[in-house]
């Protein structure tokens, strides 16, 4: 996928074969996904997602601005995809290259054109005042998996993010400290999570004729090395309720309408348990920090 | 250099202008120059550059305006050497977000429920009251393009050393807003605060000015950051900033709008209008300004010494060989490509114009007590110095 | 003496990284290098160095080109460029945690000289010196604040950044030093007195870092 990632004859040859005798290189089946191990900070919204070797970073937070023109009953939501040479020296600093482009389109419109943020409700004042919530992406290291690990980074993100409280008197708006009022969490719809396939033909691009004679094969989840050979590839964008969001197939091998469907079946299997992982982990940090506060006005109470 | 006893003999020495050196070789040029106790701009190295400044009258309220009704609220041209600085104030009315400690009845009321007892306890946050002004370098370098680094690093460090030192506060940018009125005579009137008691004007709104400052530097030779500081202050202390009124009959529109079902209502924007007779000049805290002196700290290297042509003159080829130590000089006021391409060692400091407490000071490259503190104590002088200049 | 959180080696396609925490700001950094400069990075006689700072929250601006830009000051006084001539290095440092408002730099700046050392240390490219850096601040009281909060930046009248170079443990020249505010010569001398034991207790703590780093690096051999 990405120039710069020079890949041997051997390697891609050894792959192959490994793969025509149904085995991957890094040991997982061919329905396979990695566990995405996702971390919470300290502050609200910070979270780090990993999966396998790929460490995404994602920050959220909020500001107060004026609603666009035509849109006074919405807020913003704005998602910066921005990778550094720190996930790997391929990722050029001064210039965005086509893969960098995908990527960021790709979580753009699985997160923010799929509606997951329900924008009306960062409203505070009609046609003056709204929330803008930017989500903030950083890659630090790079191993496959760019798009799923990023959806996964900024929804577990605007889940866990608090705003501050607001008041509205008039034509004033009181933003309440942290301190002063709990703050509140954002409105999410639905958690869209993405689930990507690598296709593989082993046998040679002009042999590939569909139907019985199919060889082809599909891979959930590739890594670095997978992605760079792949011939193909296919991003599913669904979430629990089995709504799809976003399908991506840019370019590489012609597609099997039937294939296509076989992935979603996947994809809806992954996305479920990636969903139920998510709420889990940010309800357990719900109650981590709920006790805390809890004990804290106790305190005061004995006062 | 070679290891070799007499390597002349046997290689003919090139031999280049200084001009040509200069480019080809900064280092050796610069040794050259201070090997004999000059720099290459011919100054002495404690000696500083004259700067001359004026208003260039670009602003519409300069006293020799020759640019009409321009948007330039204040202006100041600024010689040094061979680089000239022009420096442009501009201002915007923006409304400002009313906050929850401001002046209303309600918000009172809401304050003293939830945040008496934190602000009370709070210490004041030194930067709360500071205002900003947004600057923007162009360096001309024959060509247009993005910004290059230097003008990015430039602009940010006068935000920064802007904000920090004070200079402007929030409160010398609120807009006095007066209101525009026909009486019954149905002669257009205009009303501010202050100039009538009685007056109470309506809107719980606020507007305040945002001050951006653009510098223009032609011929640069050295680093910028001193002389576009010292250009801005100018500028700023020739600023005025006229007087705003809304038209009565355009304030407090409501527009009511549909959108999905949901029902509200758009407040429209007040029309503000600044006022092209009055103005007032800006207020700045005067015992806040502060100007900044750059130095070089350069070490004279023996081995290119040396090397000096015989034809140099005797004597000064003797007397370098008696002083066998290597030692450093301290340059002031650096100008010229040799001088910045060599300064590995730079004190950039700041003072105010009394010449008692700094307003900033960077040092980079084992800087010694000895030349840090010659070079406060120089600076210091300098800033009354130019403090005069500016006055 | 403040209390610093540090690991090497996390990162797998870059020569060296380094993460660090001290206190609430947190910095990731990693070093690429030396590899093939672009044709206008290239210098005949010595490395080029390129930093790339990026904010925590929202879009690189000048704020962060100032920050590079001091780094870059800094780190081309350490790193031996003369062993990589025509060859570029690049340090990119990740803000995860600024702990500070955005009209402040001091807790950043400090560390990412810090973060970066480690970094520049675990891609093995060779430094003339070992180095560390201390922030201050000075309140309203002239009381000198050691590694400040985020809270005593907002009230302090100064805040003040060094940067020493260590030799032997011991430290030796003063690198860099950026001082912002409104403060007396004698508490810029108050300062840098302060910085140097500072700096070697910082100094100290990393090499028990790359102690450790390197009694991992080399566990296979035993």
């Amino acid at each position: 996928m990405f120039k710069g990632i020079e890949v041997s004859t051997n390697e891609r040859q050894f792959l192959f074969s490994a793969l025509k005798s149904n085995l991957r290189l890094n040991g997982r089946q061919f329905t396979e996904p990695r566990t995405p191990e996702i971390t919470l900070g300290e502050e609200y919204g910070h979270v780090e997602v990993r999966l396998g070797k790929t460490v995404v970073v994602a920050r959220i937070s909020a500001e107060i601005t004026a609603p666009f023109e035509d849109r006074p009953f919405e807020g913003l939501f704005n998602v910066t995809t921005e990778i550094s040479p720190m996930a790997s020296a391929i990722f050029d600093s001064s210039r965005q290259s086509d893969d960098e482009l995908l990527i960021s389109r790709a979580v753009e419109k699985a997160v923010r054109r799929s509606g997951a943020l329900d924008l009306e409700s960062l409203c505070i004042i009609a046609g003056s005042k709204c929330w803008s919530v930017r989500a903030d992406l950083h890659y630090l290291d790079y191993d496959g998996g760019f798009i799923d690990a990023s959806c996964i980074a900024v929804m577990t993100g605007l889940l866990h993010f608090r705003k501050n409280d607001v008041t509205v008197s008039g034509e004033q708006v009181i933003v309440h400290d942290v301190e002063e009022r709990e703050p509140v969490e954002l409105s999410v719809l639905h958690i869209p999570i993405c689930v990507t396939f690598a296709f593989f033909n082993p046998e040679d691009i002009e042999t590939n004729i569909k139907g019985d004679g199919n060889t082809e094969i599909n891979i959930v989840d590739p890594d670095s090395q997978e992605e760079a050979l792949k011939d193909g590839v296919l991003t599913v964008c669904l979430n629990k309720n089995r709504e799809v969001c976003q399908i991506s197939k840019a370019g590489g091998l012609p597609m099997d309408a039937l294939t296509l469907m076989g992935c979603s079946h996947k994809a809806y299997e992954i996305a479920a348990k990636v969903t139920d992982m998510i709420r889990a982990i940010v309800e357990a940090d719900y109650k981590k920090r709920n006790e805390g506060i809890q004990y804290k006005l106790r305190a005061e109470n004995d006062r | 250099m070679s290891e070799d006893s007499n390597p002349q003999q046997s290689l003919k020495l090139m031999s280049f202008p200084p001009s040509v050196l200069s480019r080809i070789s900064p280092e050796i040029s610069l040794q050259r120059h201070l090997s004999i106790g000059l720099r290459p701009n011919l100054r002495k190295f404690d000696e500083f550059r004259d700067i001359q400044l004026n208003d260039g009258g670009l602003s519409r309220y300069s006293a020799n305006n020759t640019n009409g009704q321009s948007d330039v609220l204040g202006s100041s041209i600024l010689r040094s050497g061979s680089t000239m600085v022009v420096c442009t104030i501009r201002g915007q009315i923006v409304e400002e977000d009313i906050l929850g400690e401001a002046e209303n009845e309600d918000a009172d009321a809401i304050n003293a429920i939830f945040a008496k007892e934190l602000q009370d306890a709070k210490p004041k946050e030194t930067l709360k009251d500071n205002a900003v002004i947004y600057p923007l370098v162009e360096v001309e370098r024959g060509r247009v393009g993005p910004p290059t680094d230097e003008e990015m690093i430039l602009s940010q460090r006068i935000y920064e050393n802007f904000l920090h030192s004070g200079i402007l506060k929030r409160s010398a940018l609120k807009v006095n807003v007066g209101l525009k009125s026909v009486d019954e005579n149905g002669e257009e009137q205009i009303l501010y605060k202050g100039e009538n008691d009685q007056f109470d004007f309506g809107p719980k709104r606020m507007w305040s000015y945002t001050l951006s400052a653009e510098f223009k530097v032609f011929s640069r030779s050295g680093p910028l950051y001193e002389l576009l500081w010292t250009s801005l202050i100018s500028a700023l202390r020739s600023t005025k900033l006229p007087h705003a009124y809304i038209d009565e009959n355009a304030a407090d529109i409501k527009v009511p709008i549909k959108m999905r079902g949901n029902f509200g209502t758009v407040r429209e924007q007040y029309q503000i209008t600044c006022d092209a007779n009055k103005s007032e000049p800006l207020s700045l805290e005067l015992d806040q300004i502060s100007y900044g002196t750059n130095f070089a700290v350069i070490d004279i290297v023996k081995s290119l010494e040396t090397t000096l042509p015989e034809e140099e003159g005797e004597e000064e080829g003797e007397a370098m060989d008696v002083d066998t130590e290597q030692k450093s000089v301290l340059l002031i006021d650096i100008e010229g490509e040799e001088e910045e391409f060599c300064a590995k060692k730079v004190i950039q400091v700041s003072v105010d114009s009394k010449g008692e407490s700094l307003k900033s000071l960077t040092l980079s490259g084992g800087i010694d007590r000895d030349s840090l503190r010659t070079a406060i104590q120089l600076a210091k002088s300098r800033s009354r110095v130019l403090d005069g200049v500016v006055n | 003496m403040s209390e610093i959180e540090a690991s090497t080696t996390l990162l797998n396609r870059v020569d060296g990284s380094a993460k660090l925490q001290i206190k609430s700001t947190q910095i990731i950094c990693s070093v690429t290098g030396p590899i093939e400069p672009k044709s206008r990075q290239e210098l005949p006689s010595t490395s080029s160095l390129s930093v790339i700072v990026r904010p925590d929250v929202g879009v690189t601006s000048t704020r962060e080109k100032n920050l590079e830009e001091k780094i870059r000051v800094i780190l081309n006084q350490a790193i031996a460029g003369e062993l990589y001539p025509r060859q570029n290095i690049q340090v990119t440092l990740q803000i995860l945690g600024a702990g500070e408002s955005k009209n402040y730099t001091v807790k950043e700046l400090t560390g990412m000289v810090n973060c970066s050392y480690l970094a520049l240390i675990d891609a093995g490219v060779a430094l003339r010196f070992s180095f560390g850096a201390q922030c201050f601040t000075i309140g309203h009281d002239d009381v000198l604040v050691v590694d400040p909060t985020g809270e005593d930046l907002k009230i302090s009248k100064s805040s003040h950044v060094v940067v020493y170079d260590v030799k032997e443990g011991k430290v030796d020249q003063l690198l860099y030093a950026d001082s912002l505010g409104s403060f007396t010569e004698e508490q810029v001398y108050e300062v840098l007195g302060k910085a140097i034991k500072e700096v070697e207790g910082i100094h100290a703590k990393f090499r028990e870092i790359i102690q450790t780093k390197v009694e991992k690096d080399y566990v296979w051999q035993f």
